[in-house]
């Protein structure tokens, strides 16, 4: 868990952090937007005593961070920024297995650890002798990801940890973080200017703007407009459609039909698409509804009453 | 291509220039008085020169008109590759007749054709793959000569045999002083660097610090360091047993080593400089302290460029160690000033010879280390690299 209290940061006249109250309960993904210079990166930085604040208390796990030597407080908390800043001389191995041998873990715990890591990633094993500048930018950005996990910490900071890759790359390492987030149930705190991202990847958003947190809803939850002006106007008038990139099939409500069926069948689409994607077929199709079949082979209709229906129920609170 | 061609040209140009109007070499009846200029009309008959000239210049358009010229230019490079040694021997064995002379004292100077020809010669044979191979045959053929007694009356040769045991010695010192006071700057040198890159109020203290060395005339700085150590060896006579006193080792010492240090610490500053900020602050907020980072990360990722700044150091310090001669610290300084109060042009050439060697030598050696430690860092040049 971490908590803020009260957190102020000045830098001359420009306010970083404005009185800042902030809790991310344990397991839980908050994830930190606003404008460049909201102060997002300042909060995070913070929290791993890279910028020490003028006023209030940051807790993690509930000790005050003031009591820790700050490199002890550091290895306890994984850290991933933007660029990944692997470091180019080492290989892959000795990169993850940085905050292990600084914890002076053994050998034989370090490998294990390791090898967990890269399955995890869905990296392979022959990777680890490998330099960082042999990686693809999406590889690199798996193999930070495996060394802010390698010591095993409650705590994620990541500092837009996904910015310098292509979108495509982006949305398939933004899915595989998110899978490992839901797995390892890390507590995390999550710094990026990607909207999409946000939705994706956060159970609360919490947008920044000249150093104050506006908001700090559910996805979900920002949908109601009853917000400052600052906040509608960032999360824009296409909130709702974007944010059905969130959910997928298993989130809408559908009718199983015969195998045999041949009707308005769209051949890419599974029970993995995103419900933005299936609004768009259905847009595309002209119909009212389409018909899915899934990787087993069965059948499904989504109809477009049942994308209505899951934004109500997102507007209602009924499912995040 | 183009350029190629220019330069081949030049190379013709600089070696048929030498062939018809430059002096080769200057004969003396003596050590100090002025010689007769020995023409390449007075070493070969003028049908010799023309023959040569003329080969030389087919075997150029023949080069010049093939595609593959192969054979054609083997033959050109191996005649343009025997001629240096030639020329020497040729010199060496020159008579004058008319003068009364001394065969034991007389000698045979290189003159301004000589050196005219080897440029142009050097220039055509760097436009070859094999231009490293060429070179060192040429050199090898040279010293050859020099060892079987075929060039006895070569000023150089000459001189070495007069001064041969100190000349060895002033090699060993050369040597000893130039590397242990470059090696001496090393550390410092490196943590100035490191210093001014972390603390940026410093930097232009360590830099201004650096450069003033660097600016002011070597002569007035070892004027400098000569008397406070002068009046500290008076001060404290056993400083003077360890042999720190006003001349000798220790000012060419202290001077060499201050010398090395702005070299050493502009690169170390701009080697930590061109480290990612993002592998800086990754490593500490992976919890290193700042000794980690700096022999875990920065230290090694700025290696490849400390050590090009050793180079440089090390490479211009075996040619600054002959100021050391001035001073009484030995060395082929030494030699040179010997020959230059005693106009003895070829004395100074002895003493300037092994100096480019050296220098040639040292930064050859760490042009290959600097290659294994860069392929070993994973520096790739490389800007399409996206971690």
């Amino acid at each position: 868990m971490i908590q803020l209290k009260q957190v102020s940061k000045r830098y001359g006249d420009i306010v970083a952090l404005d009185h800042i109250d902030l809790t991310v309960q344990d397991g839980e993904c908050v994830v930190l937007i606003g404008p460049s210079g909201c102060g997002k990166s300042t909060l995070l930085r913070s929290i791993n005593r890279l910028i020490d604040t003028d006023q209030g208390d940051i807790l993690v796990n509930g000790q005050n961070i003031s009591t820790y030597k700050a490199e002890d407080l550091r290895r306890q908390l994984g850290y991933c920024i933007q660029g990944v800043g692997l470091f180019p001389h080492l290989s892959v191995f000795d990169n993850i297995a940085i905050v292990p041998q600084l914890l002076k873990w053994d050998k034989v715990k370090i490998k294990d650890r390791i090898n967990t890591l890269m399955d995890l990633t869905g990296l392979p094993l022959s990777y680890l002798s490998k330099k960082p500048h042999e990686l693809s930018g999406g590889e690199a950005q798996r193999v930070g990801v495996c060394r802010a996990l390698a010591a095993d910490p409650s705590i994620l900071l990541m500092d837009e940890p996904f910015g310098a890759v292509d979108p495509m790359t982006r949305e398939q390492i933004q899915l595989a973080f998110r899978k490992i987030q839901r797995e390892l149930k890390k507590t995390v705190l999550f710094v990026t200017h990607d909207m999409e991202e946000a939705i994706l990847l956060a159970d609360r958003i919490a947008i920044m703007y000249k150093g104050k947190i506006l908001s700090l809803e559910t996805p979900g939850g920002l949908i109601n407009g009853k917000h400052d002006p600052f906040v509608n106007e960032f999360i824009g008038a296409d909130y709702p459609l974007r944010l059905l990139k969130r959910y997928t099939l298993a989130d809408l409500k559908v009718i199983n039909v015969d195998s045999k069926s041949q009707l308005n069948q769209v051949s890419y689409l599974n029970e993995f698409s995103t419900a933005k994607e299936i609004l768009s077929e259905i847009l595309k199709s002209g119909s009212q509804e389409i018909m899915i079949q899934k990787t087993d082979k069965t059948k499904v209709i989504v109809s477009y009453e049942a994308l209505i229906e899951l934004l109500q129920k997102v507007l209602n609170n009924e499912i995040v | 291509m183009k350029s190629s061609r220019l330069k081949i040209n030049l190379g013709y140009g600089l070696i048929g220039l030498a062939s018809f109007a430059l002096p080769l070499g200057e004969f003396k009846p003596n050590r100090v008085v002025k010689g007769i200029l020995l023409y390449p009309i007075d070493l070969f008959s003028l049908y010799l020169i023309i023959a040569f000239f003329i080969g030389i210049l087919m075997l150029y358009i023949f080069q010049m008109r093939k595609k593959n010229p192969g054979l054609v230019t083997q033959w050109l490079l191996i005649s343009l590759g025997l001629l240096p040694s030639l020329i020497l021997i040729a010199l060496s064995a020159v008579k004058i007749s008319g003068i009364e002379f001394n065969p034991s004292a007389a000698r045979v100077s290189l003159g301004s054709g000589f050196y005219v020809l080897l440029l142009g010669i050097l220039i055509i044979m760097s436009q070859f793959k094999a231009f490293k191979w060429l070179l060192l045959g040429m050199v090898f053929l040279v010293v050859m000569s020099v060892m079987l007694n075929l060039v006895p009356n070569l000023g150089l040769i000459k001189e070495f045999n007069n001064v041969k045991d100190s000349f060895i010695k002033a090699i060993g010192t050369h040597l000893t002083l130039a590397l242990s006071s470059a090696l001496f700057a090393i550390i410092p040198g490196i943590l100035l660097g490191y210093i001014s890159y972390t603390h940026s109020r410093w930097r232009e203290w360590v830099m201004g610090f650096v450069n003033l060395f660097q600016v002011a005339p070597t002569l007035s700085l070892l004027g400098l360091v000569m008397i406070p150590l002068s009046l500290l060896s008076k001060a404290y006579p056993i400083l003077s047993q360890w042999g720190i006193k006003g001349i000798g080792f220790a000012p060419a010492f202290i001077v060499l080593t201050l010398y090395c240090l702005l070299p050493i610490v502009a690169n170390a500053y701009a080697g930590f400089q061109q480290v990612d900020k993002a592998i800086f602050s990754s490593a500490k907020g992976m919890g290193m302290t700042p000794f980690q980072i700096f022999y875990k990360v920065s230290f090694p990722l700025a290696a490849p460029i400390i050590l090009s700044g050793i180079r440089t150091a090390l490479t211009q310090n075996i040619g600054n160690t002959i100021l050391a001669g001035l001073v009484g610290g030995g060395g082929l300084g030494a030699l040179i000033f010997l020959g230059l109060s005693q106009a003895a042009p070829d004395l100074v050439l002895l003493g300037t010879i092994p100096v480019v060697i050296m220098a040639l030598m040292s930064d050859q050696i760490f042009e290959f280390f600097e290659h294994k430690l860069n392929h070993m860092m994973g520096v790739v040049h490389d800007t399409t690299q996206t971690s």
